[in-house]
């Protein structure tokens, strides 16, 4: 039972499956228990159902994907029984139970997961999506807004410690805000079974990595803990979505809804850091592509000092991805938050400020829609060979693109297939990471 | 240089891990491959034969390096923490025996499924050496294997630890191996592309690692 009497939702049964947090969480948990992340986490079962049912023609499996995604969505009546506290403690019992020389706490991004999978630390999300069932036009946000305004107090009021922004993002996430509306939930204190996995898992003095995206979006404010976001990051700014009819007009910014982070939660992080004696180091950045530079160049410069030829790039995008095969294949892992012109010319950069690769293997998610900005298959593989590289899609049908479902059943064995690493390797010290990562452009503050 | 490296195979075979130990003495390393528990004439008890092997490297100079394979490991664990101060660095390769296995049936289950991984000559090689220690000298391994807990051994732990886990071992988990690293002061190194048997036919990666760790 939760605070005001309900029933509680499992945490399995509030959070999204292909929430951004909760899967790359996942993927570094498999990192850190030793093990690959093929099929997202899911079962062998399952990957074989969207192999083949990947086959199918894309209207009809449009109309399947919409609507097992759509499945996820919990019912809007029973948001009282969600309980953030329980899926805190779920995220941080994921991790084996072992003495960590550090922890990131704070946004989510899949660049510093593989990061922390080198160094086999955990990662404790601030930002959780939370998918509640709703039928209705997806180019209509004001109604989503409207129903925001009449279910969140439920969530809200059953979870004092969390703020909500709520997003609808018609262009990039079309298939699924017809069937689901995105509540995603951004601690704003210290979640209790943080700080007791940090209390009895952080080796003494070992240091808190505070993980601030500083990114912010033009939102509408419902309520005190309460802000409606049009549109999200992607392939389109925020005025591509504004301008659009029927969607709400901003009054403020906040903190981007699925990467951008709470400063409350940095203050109650700094304040548990000092009352327990734990050096805090504050990693701060716009934008979820931005780190990727630093923690490619960081990675590299692992390989080269293993002894590894470090000349292959493996492109991880938005949940597709791997840390632990990338690290035993000794892939230098450039991520991107998605297949969108940003992510593409964030390669670009990438690629002109770096010693060439031999290879570049390029992993795309498929989000179902031919979205404004969307980078496609050829752009990503025409980029990489301009700089010389052998590139080439890996476990992608591109004639599919962008609702080449299957390959999420499929990228697994393609990063199986990667040649293994040569040189044995023990985790990555942070105190070698920092420097380089700040170098490379990451404002670090210790 | 001359080093003085001592290795312990596992149960009951030794025969796989003789190129990497020869791969040492080639780079001019002082190491010398031991019977393994349990082999004939060798204690199949692990903590006697630790401490057996205690007794022995008491009667002369310190040793650089103590290597200990899979349940060689648990041995090697027993006799550094019995002669602290004549082992410098003790090293644990693939050491077992993982918790969440510690029950005849489960600890079978994990080898089966590891032999399933690792290379097809290895059984070959090693059906010989099984059979000639027989059932019941196995069996007797394997009972105290089930009993020496590394982790509550190495509390009194001197020397410097490395624990090396093998990307596919599946007898031993990634967890328990950087838990016993994390929780005494070791460092963990894992061996990509590697199983359990690691360093059987990989005798230079081997060389490699070991003389990294000794320079």
């Amino acid at each position: 039972m939760n605070r005001l009497g309900a029933r509680q939702l499992a945490p399995y049964e509030v959070v999204a499956a292909f929430d951004s947090a909760t899967v790359l969480r996942a993927g570094l948990a498999a990192a850190l228990h030793g093990r690959p992340f093929p099929h997202l986490g899911h079962s062998g079962g399952a990957a074989a159902a969207v192999r083949v049912g990947g086959r199918l023609p894309w209207p009809l499996l449009r109309w399947i994907y919409t609507r097992i995604g759509a499945s996820e969505g919990i019912n809007p009546h029973r948001l009282a029984e969600v309980d953030m506290a329980a899926v805190a403690q779920w995220l941080a019992k994921g991790y084996p139970q072992r003495r960590y020389p550090a922890a990131l706490v704070g946004s989510s991004n899949g660049a510093l997961t593989h990061l922390a999978a080198a160094l086999q630390v955990p990662w404790l999300p601030g930002t959780v999506l939370v998918p509640v069932a709703r039928s209705g036009d997806p180019q209509r946000p004001v109604d989503a807004l409207r129903f925001g305004e009449r279910f969140a107090p439920r969530l809200l009021d059953s979870n004092p410690d969390v703020v909500l922004h709520h997003m609808h993002d018609q262009i990039q996430d079309t298939l699924m805000v017809a069937r689901m509306t995105y509540f995603r939930t951004k601690w704003r204190n210290l979640p209790d079974a943080y700080a007791r996995f940090l209390t009895e898992f952080l080796a003494p003095g070992a240091p808190v990595i505070l993980i601030e995206d500083l990114s912010c979006w033009p939102v509408v404010r419902i309520g005190e803990r309460h802000v409606f976001q049009p549109g999200a990051q992607g392939g389109c700014p925020p005025q591509g979505y504004l301008r659009r009819p029927h969607t709400p007009q901003p009054d403020e910014e906040a903190p981007e809804a699925e990467w951008g982070a709470n400063p409350d939660l940095g203050a109650a992080l700094t304040a548990w850091c000092t009352a327990h004696k734990h050096p805090l180091v504050r990693v701060t950045y716009s934008g979820p592509q931005a780190p990727a530079h630093a923690v490619a160049t960081v990675m590299r410069n692992w390989y080269i000092r293993r002894g590894e030829p470090a000349d292959r790039l493996l492109i991880p995008s938005f949940i597709v991805g791997d840390p632990w095969r990338t690290i035993n294949a000794a892939a230098v892992p450039f991520w991107t938050f998605f297949s969108v012109q940003s992510a593409l010319q964030a390669l670009e950069a990438h690629l002109q400020l770096s010693t060439p690769y031999r290879i570049i293997d390029i992993l795309l998610f498929q989000h179902g829609v031919r979205s404004d900005g969307i980078a496609s298959p050829d752009q990503w593989l025409s980029t990489a060979r301009r700089h010389g590289a052998t590139a080439q899609l890996l476990a992608l049908d591109h004639r599919r693109f962008p609702h080449d479902i299957a390959s999420l059943g499929r990228y697994g064995h393609a990063l199986a297939d990667l040649p293994p690493a040569r040189r044995p390797w023990s985790p990555l010290d942070l105190d070698e990471a920092i420097p380089v990562l700040r170098t490379a452009g990451l404002h670090i503050h210790q | 240089m001359v080093t003085r490296v001592l290795i312990i195979p596992g149960a009951v075979v030794r025969s796989y891990v003789q190129p990497a130990a020869d791969a040492l003495c080639d780079r001019g390393v002082e190491a010398r491959l031991l019977a393994a528990p349990g082999e004939p004439g060798a204690q199949p008890d692990l903590r006697s034969y630790g401490k057996e092997l205690a007794r022995q490297i008491s009667r002369t100079d310190p040793l650089e390096l103590l290597i200990g394979l899979s349940v060689g490991a648990q041995a090697a664990a027993v006799a550094a923490t019995t002669a602290p101060s004549m082992v410098r660095h003790l090293m644990l390769i693939s050491p077992t025996v993982d918790p969440q296995v510690r029950t005849v049936p489960r600890l079978l289950g994990r080898w089966l499924a590891g032999g399933r991984l690792e290379q097809p000559g290895l059984f070959l090689e090693q059906s010989p050496e099984w059979r000639r220690a027989g059932p019941q000298r196995l069996s007797q391994v394997v009972r105290s294997a089930l009993r020496v807990r590394i982790e509550d051994i190495l509390g009194t732990l001197r020397a410097r630890l490395t624990v090396v886990h093998a990307e596919h071992d599946v007898i031993t988990s990634h967890c328990y191996a950087a838990e016993l690293a994390a929780d005494h002061g070791g460092e963990l190194i894992i061996v990509p592309d590697a199983t359990h048997s690691w360093p059987y036919a990989d005798a230079d990666r081997f060389a490699d690692t070991v003389q990294n760790l000794l320079a």
